[in-house]
């Protein structure tokens, strides 16, 4: 029986994911920011597919990296995949100057806490043979500008440091890394919001993530067709690039 | 967001606000404001989840299932897990909910807030009778659990409450056992309403569940003859629970919603249905899903009124009030020429008449007809003999209903409305359905 643990899994793709792991029969290590929303997600997943759903509450803004892995260890009795699909973002103030707090916030929650998170499960994933890294980045983060200015910089150093752990991993019989740059996804992000491109809901997100398992695809666009989008908005010239509100 | 919504019989549109929270946190922070109202599926056939200027909120975020208890019998969820849902987890394990509501994707909230009937009324009553607690939020007074030994009278406004209580967020249910998830149905042909009545009469007391299916699509000549369809839970193994197909959804533009029953049509579909009906008498073995949610794969009904939609009225007739009501039931239909599209027919035995439940002893007889000035006449001289027999109309289902009929029918309208007045002086929540019947 595999053994997955989820970062942010509480809601949208998160909690896509582990319904769709639990249905394959995973044994589940659950982390959220609230018990109220985990507590309830693992007596359905238990209930529905008879599999071990362990949840733990924490805040990434004051990760213990090491208390996830011992409780996560300590439940699952080892881990096959971890998924990183955590992510904090303010799209509404997230243009200039924002408070030190909110900038620090922003990183430690996308960035510093994702990478203690991963290190401190580094020997478990080098010897996790067949099991898999994701971690979840954005199209925000392609090419920098005057919106979501702290979030794109820190997915884009998320991305820098899972290119770093598939090199890591490359040589050793262990997990596979797979890093997606999310496009709009039909959670509470986006609800109500007008979007140029249309949002993937997040039980196709987790789908796609789960039927790429095995695979060490690096870094790729979800969905596919957000490959072209960006293409093209890198190829923009920047005389006219800076003009553009977007 | 600002969204339009239209009740499922496309009576009643109207913009108001919608949230979707997918986190507890975002739906314990939803405010005092006017015009709240919780949102399931959003299949009720009036606006009872919505209203103009108001405030709409989506559950469907929270649909999980809490806890199941199969020795006890009971299973604990949040309000927006549909009956689909908890159809798969329970029937692989010999159990199911004792009453259904008609389509997979009806959430347990929404079941509780119309305390919706099944499919065998007089042996297993309404929703409610089986909702053994629930929790419920209102912003002024924060979350409230409530059961018939705590907190008592609110447990009460809140089943068949239309969601004027507050926001439902979690309910134990009881569970009942079940034989077999396969059905053998069987068709008897009637020949006339009188027969049906009779019929439906004389053999609720001998099947699992019971309804009759009645012709009266040429109005000048409403003998009522259809068929009456009885099942039998079939005693073995569970089997494997098929997948459901397509979601109904009212709200979304549709090209396949185009109006095809028209009086020059109906007589025609209403008779080729019949001899369907009745060349498959059977008996034959069927999913007991087919029997549960009747509407799922037959989506399309609601499609051929076209974009002005229907209305269904669907009232309790006393046993004793029905030979005085077929015949002048049958005289107003032919006097306004409506074609009924649909008419049903099931039994209620054994329920209590209280505040605006659909419930009590008799038969429950439903109408589909084309919206039209013709058909609300009709309904409106209808809702003169149902008043005068002492029939009762479903609020749920009627979207022209209007407060002044519903107080003739219901002595519990007036208990209903100083009930919630008391609990929530404020009256934070309302609907377009609660608006009309002046709650």
């Amino acid at each position: 029986m595999k053994r997955s643990v989820i970062i942010g899994a509480s809601a949208g793709l998160g909690r896509a994911l582990a319904e769709r792991l639990a249905a394959l029969g995973h044994n589940l290590f659950l982390v959220a920011s609230d018990q109220r929303d985990l507590a309830p997600l693992a007596g359905d997943l238990t209930i529905r597919f008879g599999v071990d759903v362990t949840v733990l509450a924490a805040d990434l803004y004051r990760v213990d990296a090491g208390l996830i892995r011992e409780r996560a260890l300590s439940a699952l009795g080892g881990v096959d995949n971890l998924l990183l699909i955590a992510g904090f973002s303010a799209p509404a103030i997230d243009r200039g100057a924002i408070t030190p707090e909110m900038v620090d916030r922003m990183i430690t929650i996308n960035l510093s806490a994702m990478i203690q998170v991963v290190n401190a499960f580094l020997p478990e994933l080098a010897n996790a043979q067949g099991g898999n890294l994701v971690g979840a980045g954005s199209v925000a983060a392609v090419r920098g500008r005057r919106s979501n200015m702290v979030y794109g910089a820190a997915k884009r150093g998320l991305e820098g440091y899972f290119e770093s752990c598939r090199h890591w991993l490359a040589n050793k019989a262990g997990a596979r890394v797979q890093f997606y740059r999310l496009g709009y996804l039909e959670t509470q992000m986006v609800f109500g919001q007008k979007l140029p491109f249309p949002a993937l809901h997040p039980d196709a997100a987790a789908a796609a993530i789960v039927a790429h398992f095995g695979q060490d695809t690096g870094t790729r666009y979800l969905p596919r067709w957000w490959w072209l989008v960006m293409t093209l908005i890198r190829l923009i010239p920047w005389v006219i690039f800076k003009r553009l509100e977007i | 967001m600002k969204t339009h919504f239209t009740s499922l019989d496309r009576h009643v549109s109207c913009e108001c606000d919608y949230h979707e929270p997918d986190r507890w946190r975002n739906l314990l922070a939803i405010g005092a404001e006017p015009g709240l109202v919780a949102r399931g599926s959003g299949l009720s056939y009036v606006a009872a989840s919505f209203s103009e200027g108001g405030t709409s909120i989506g559950m469907r975020q929270f649909n999980r299932i809490l806890a199941l208890n199969e020795q006890a019998r009971w299973i604990e969820v949040e309000a927006g897990v549909t009956l689909g849902k908890l159809y798969h987890v329970l029937i692989p394990r010999g159990l199911q909910l004792p009453v259904q509501a008609s389509y997979h994707t009806i959430t347990v909230g929404g079941c509780i807030a119309g305390n919706v009937h099944g499919k065998n009324h007089g042996r297993e009553g309404v929703f409610g009778r089986h909702v053994l607690g629930l929790e419920l939020f209102h912003p002024r007074h924060g979350v409230i659990t409530a059961s018939p030994t705590e907190n008592a009278e609110l447990f009460d406004l809140t089943i068949g409450g239309f969601g004027l209580t507050g926001i439902i967020l979690r309910a134990r249910l009881a569970l009942a056992p079940l034989d077999g998830a396969e059905v053998e149905e069987q068709t008897i042909p009637v020949g006339s309403l009188e027969e049906a009545f009779r019929e439906v009469g004389r053999l609720q007391n001998e099947v699992d569940m019971l309804y009759a299916w009645l012709d009266l699509a040429n109005p000048h000549r409403p003998t009522g003859a259809g068929f009456i369809t009885i099942a039998r839970t079939v005693s073995g193994p569970p089997v494997k629970v098929e997948a459901f197909g397509e979601r109904l959804e009212p709200n979304r533009p549709d090209w396949r919603r185009q109006r095809v029953f028209r009086a020059a049509t109906l007589p025609w579909i209403n008779r080729l249905y019949r001899q369907m009906g009745l060349r498959h008498a059977g008996p034959r073995r069927v999913p007991l899903s087919a029997l549960l949610f009747p509407a799922v794969g037959k989506e399309f009904y609601f499609h051929l009124f076209g974009e002005p939609g229907f209305l269904e009225q669907q009232v309790l007739i006393p046993s004793p009030a029905v030979d005085g009501y077929i015949p002048e039931f049958r005289r107003r239909l032919t006097r306004h020429g409506v074609p009924v599209a649909l008419t049903t027919l099931k039994a209620f035995k054994g329920g209590r008449r209280h505040l605006l439940h659909y419930d009590g002893d008799g038969f429950s007889f439903t109408i589909d007809v084309c919206d039209g000035r013709n058909a609300r006449a009709l309904l409106a001289d209808l809702d003169d003999l149902n008043t005068s027999v002492g029939a009762m109309t479903c609020v749920i289902k009627d979207s022209r209903l209007s407060a002044e009929v519903v107080r003739r029918q219901y002595i519990g309208w007036g208990e209903l409305r100083d009930g919630l007045a008391a609990f929530d002086p404020e009256r934070l929540f309302g609907s377009a359905l609660s608006k009309r019947l002046e709650l």
